[in-house]
């Protein structure tokens, strides 16, 4: 039967399927206790809440509190969902700039939200001028790992 | 009190809290031999390496190119594995904001990459 499972007082090893893990490399591994494991530790939604400029303008700011202060910016999942299919929700790690635009600058809106050790940072900002042109409406959602980057 | 841990000479399985180790199914693990686990083998922040640039990052070869997590807060990017140990970030202008200058906070991406390589190979 294959050694699957080295305990040990280097620490834990487990091969991957049919992978001796006495003598396995490191591509041979499911699990290695000398690398880092992705654990959820918090996570949350927000929405914009519109401050007025003017008819055509608004912004939006906003923050979340992890509770605690890491050592380093953790690693943090997001979902950007702005609904109606105009746009696909997108993933990523440590924060993200989305800026999309009708026409040539006129009608805009964007997001930008920032990572820090102690939490989110959400600002975003619209511009409308042209009439029937409707106010973003948009969810983020993020997932805060314990893990930082 | 729950059975959370098993460890044999076949394996090491640990349960979901409130899962019985011993009667619960793989979709119930937190770690099981049948299933894969993510973790990561390496990270890093590659300080603003500016507009439209390339850089290479030697990576850990596991035998395979694995999935990478990259992000950054200013750049449209892409980055591409040239082999099982490179990882090729390039980035392209930055995102334009209009009138960030007149947001209520004043915005400052710092334009750092932030990488991990998992222990996953790409499919």
């Amino acid at each position: 039967m294959t050694n699957r499972v080295l305990l040990d007082a280097n620490g834990l090893r487990v091969s991957r399927a049919t992978k001796d893990v006495i003598s396995a490399g490191i591509g041979d591994l499911k699990f290695n206790s000398d690398w880092s494991q992705l654990g959820v530790f918090a996570t949350g939604s927000k929405a914009p809440s519109w401050s007025i400029i003017s008819s055509t303008e608004g912004y939006w700011h906003d923050t979340s509190a992890f509770g605690r202060t890491f050592a380093t910016a953790p690693l943090v999942f997001f979902d950007l969902d702005a609904g109606g299919g105009v746009y696909v929700p997108v993933g990523d790690a440590s924060g993200f700039t989305y800026h999309q635009e009708y026409g040539v600058g006129t009608n805009y809106w964007w997001v930008v939200v920032q990572v820090s050790t102690t939490g989110l940072t959400f600002n975003a900002r619209y511009n409308k001028p042209t009439s029937g042109w409707t106010r973003p409406s948009f969810t983020i959602k993020w997932s805060a790992m314990y893990y930082n980057l | 009190m729950t059975n959370r841990v098993l460890l044999t000479s076949g394996g090491l399985w640990v349960s979901q809290p409130g899962v019985d180790v011993l009667t619960g199914t793989d979709d119930q693990m937190l770690f099981s031999m049948a299933t894969e686990s993510l973790q990561v083998v390496q990270s890093g922040v590659i300080s603003d390496p500016g507009a439209n640039s390339t850089t290479n990052v030697t990576i850990p070869d596991q035998g395979f190119k694995p999935f990478v997590i990259v992000s950054c807060d200013k750049y449209n990017f892409t980055f591409e594995l040239t082999s099982n140990t490179n990882l090729r970030l390039k980035t392209q202008s930055a995102v334009s904001l209009t009138n960030d200058n007149l947001a209520p906070t004043v915005i400052t991406r710092d334009g750092s990459v932030r990488y991990a390589v998992l222990n996953q190979v790409i499919e």
